[in-house]
């Protein structure tokens, strides 16, 4: 059995399907990657039990059907070191690979592909497109919000939530929460009109998923069943599990903007920078700043167990009473970081509620800070 | 060639897909009945003394609650999972399952050279669990030796333990039940599985092909086993068995041959000290028996026992080395037995000790002149 590949289209293709195999793993065969060749398609398979991604490569040849599995690193390496536009000969003899390109020679050990637990193709519930550019935007806009290795393990993830032609995310560390939509969702299968559907993709995936998004307006084809989410590619498919677990009614924490009493706008270049310099004087784990608002004037002050204090005078867009409020300064610096807008609008009830930041007359990112007791 | 080499890696409990004829009922209890109802418990605790086929059950009931399509075996008029007999038609979870690379299963137990499974690895496995099934159906996870897990892993286990995910199911192994937290006891619903009856395992013991005529009577592989069936018929296969006789004959020297304590201490002691012999071929080699210093206090105090026993009139079907009656019994009218029994204290003190930073030698040689003083 024996095919040949050129190195340029081979490279790319490990290179995406290398991120996902981890050095360390549970189980021996997961440090290799699966070889597919079936109807003219040359497919690499790797996966860590959690994310699971396949790129395709067409091949000329379309007679030639086997598959085996391969050291993921191994072969990786070897492809790195080859230069550049040559073709490189696979050939299977006796489980071993025996690969061959100019005037090298390399014979790599396999194991049987039938032992891979790689995926079976997915039984899809339902399923929408979208474009590159849409999904890599709420993404982006909510991911740093996602609890790390939290007791409550449904909050290390992003929930997904599908709402008739709406992609929402959602993110949460029990401190502060970020949301954000799209409303631009194509071909949609299976999608009940006016039922909101959630599923919560675990972190690691939304990492790996980033790193494959491009800011293009390439559409990209996502399937949803109950323990999966699988993104289409144009070369290349992406699955990953799904956490089972509900999120907690996010809802709730919303505060609604009619019912803010306290609303200022601030410039979010000049907010975003006067907070990060005080930062550098706060204490390492709980960053708490003191913001004491005043018509058109902001006063924030930062103090850490060394008596080392920080302050800071902004202009702001405020009328109505004085009050003080602490809040963990990175919160705020990572959801000023978020939003696109010039202006930001902050929204607040009174000094023990949580502050709404988002862009000026825009809803399409919202982020929700709790206040600290200082 | 390349696949048999990988073959050989599978740990063997991974592809035992049959049942031990002791655990036919229990199997019956535990699965059969449940698959059927759909029901089963989210934590099970298995309990039971070593050399029982816990590890066996376990994976075997593993392997049935993740098969997809779990069948009547005419053999046994049992529901099991797929009969690996006819491999072909395995499904693919059973297929992935004798691979010992199915996604769904989590297997825990003690890192390589070490006695306790430390909280990262129970974190990791949390992690696990709380992300969907691969192939659609239940997650099992595994944890043997239960009692391995340190007091952080184990609290660190409770809330899964307490309530794991939809179609998740936590098989614990113990020999130790008591050394389990009693948090840990009381989130699971034990099994406690009783040893076969002797008769049936050594029925199954002579179908193993141990026969009477041979050294590893089956009667006697069971009474030094004290009845675990799988413990008794390792027995009869490794060396462990000449590693008794050369260690008990070596005692009996001292009481029957006169021989000196001190001399026979040296002779055990350097039998420890022997190095495992480098190539594979030199094991067979007789000269080199490999004993530890745990085994000759394991078998001193097994002979103990059965002399104290002796002096108490006790019949020959109540001892553990059944095939030395006739010395022990002759023996046991020589020695005192307030000094045999305090012996016994020492020698449940030497357990402890030879794990630790002791001089073996000198433990060695004063148990010995104890176990000389004893005659009368």
């Amino acid at each position: 059995m024996k095919f040949s590949i050129g190195i340029d289209d081979l490279l790319p293709a490990l290179q995406s399907v290398i991120g996902v195999v981890e050095k360390r793993q549970t189980l021996p065969i997961l440090s290799n990657i699966l070889v597919n060749i079936s109807d003219g398609n040359f497919a690499v398979t790797g996966t860590d039990l959690e994310v699971e991604i396949t790129t395709i490569i067409p091949l000329e040849d379309t007679s030639i059907n086997f598959d085996f599995t391969v050291p993921a690193k191994k072969l990786f390496d070897i492809c790195k070191n080859l230069d550049a536009g040559i073709l490189l000969n696979f050939e299977l003899v006796d489980n071993k690979l025996i690969l061959k390109a100019k005037k090298s020679r390399f014979t790599l050990i396999t194991l049987s592909a039938e032992n891979f637990p790689n995926l079976d193709p997915m039984s899809s519930s339902s399923e929408f497109s979208i474009s590159q550019h849409d999904l890599k935007f709420v993404l982006d806009a909510t991911q740093f919000s996602m609890a790390n290795q939290d007791v409550r393990y449904y909050l290390n993830g992003l929930l997904f939530e599908i709402y008739n032609d709406e992609l929402r995310t959602i993110a949460t560390d029990g401190h502060r929460l970020a949301f954000s939509y799209v409303d631009s969702l194509t071909n949609l299968i299976n999608i009940p009109k006016d039922t909101i559907q959630q599923l919560i993709v675990p972190r690691k995936a939304i990492t790996e998923l980033n790193r494959l998004l491009s800011d293009t307006d390439e559409i990209i084809n996502v399937s949803i069943s109950a323990s999966h989410l699988n993104i289409i590619f144009k070369h290349l498919s992406f699955t990953t599990k799904l956490i089972d677990g509900r999120f907690p009614d996010y809802q709730r924490v919303i505060p609604a903007t009619e019912l803010c009493t306290k609303n200022i706008i601030a410039d979010r270049q000049v907010l975003k920078q006067s907070l990060s310099r005080i930062a550098v004087l706060s204490t390492e784990k709980y960053k708490a700043a003191r913001l004491e608002f005043k018509e058109n004037h902001l006063i924030a002050v930062v103090h850490n167990p060394e008596q080392e204090e920080a302050e800071e005078h902004i202009v702001i867009d405020y009328s109505g009473e004085e009050f003080t409020i602490g809040f963990n300064i990175g919160y705020l610096v990572d959801a000023l970081n978020a939003v696109k807008e010039d202006q930001v609008t902050l929204s607040l009830t009174d000094s023990n509620s949580s502050c709404l930041i988002s862009g000026l007359n825009n809803d399409s990112v919202k982020y929700v800070v709790m206040p600290m007791r200082i | 060639m390349a696949n048999k080499q990988v073959e050989d890696e599978v740990p063997p409990y991974y592809q035992h897909n049959s049942l031990f004829p002791w655990q036919l009922s229990l199997w019956k209890q535990l699965y059969s009945n449940n698959i059927v109802a759909d029901h089963f418990p989210h934590a099970l605790l298995l309990s039971g003394v070593a050399g029982i086929g816990k590890k066996q059950l376990a994976f075997h009931l593993a392997r049935g609650l993740l098969c997809q399509s779990p069948q009547e075996n005419p053999q046994t008029g049992q529901i099991e999972p797929c009969q690996q007999h006819d491999s072909g038609n395995a499904c693919r979870s059973c297929q992935l399952f004798s691979a010992a690379t199915h996604p769904d299963l989590y297997h825990v137990t003690t890192p390589v050279d070490k006695k306790i499974i430390p909280v990262d690895d129970i974190r990791t496995l949390i992690q696990w669990s709380v992300l969907s099934s691969q192939l659609g159906g239940k997650k099992v996870i595994i944890i043997e030796p239960a009692e391995a897990m340190n007091p952080n892993a184990s609290n660190s286990l409770l809330k899964t333990l307490e309530e794991p995910v939809a179609d998740t199911i936590i098989i614990l192994l113990t020999n130790k039940k008591q050394a389990l937290l009693p948090t840990i006891r009381s989130r699971c619903r034990t099994i406690d599985i009783a040893l076969p009856d002797n008769q049936s395992t050594l029925l199954w013991l002579s179908e193993k092909g141990l026969s009477e005529k041979k050294s590893t009577d089956p009667e006697l592989m069971l009474s030094l086993s004290s009845g675990a069936p799988l413990l008794a018929f390792e027995l009869s296969q490794g060396a462990q068995l000449e590693v008794r006789h050369l260690i008990i004959k070596q005692l009996l020297s001292v009481m029957t041959d006169s021989m000196d304590p001190v001399n026979v201490a040296e002779t055990l002691f350097k039998q420890t000290k022997i190095k495992p012999a480098k190539g594979s071929q030199k094991k067979t080699d007789n000269k080199k028996l490999l004993i530890s210093a745990y085994d000759i206090i394991y078998w001193f105090d097994s002979l103990l026992s059965d002399i104290v026993r002796l002096t108490q009139r006790c019949t020959q079907d109540t001892i553990t080395n059944i095939d030395y009656y006739d010395s022990l019994q002759q023996l046991s009218n020589r020695l005192y037995l307030k000094k045999i029994l305090q012996l016994t204290d020492s020698i449940n003190k030497a357990y402890f000790e030879v794990q630790g930073q002791i001089n073996v030698n000198l433990l060695f040689e004063k148990l010995l002149i104890d176990w000389k003083n004893c005659q009368k």
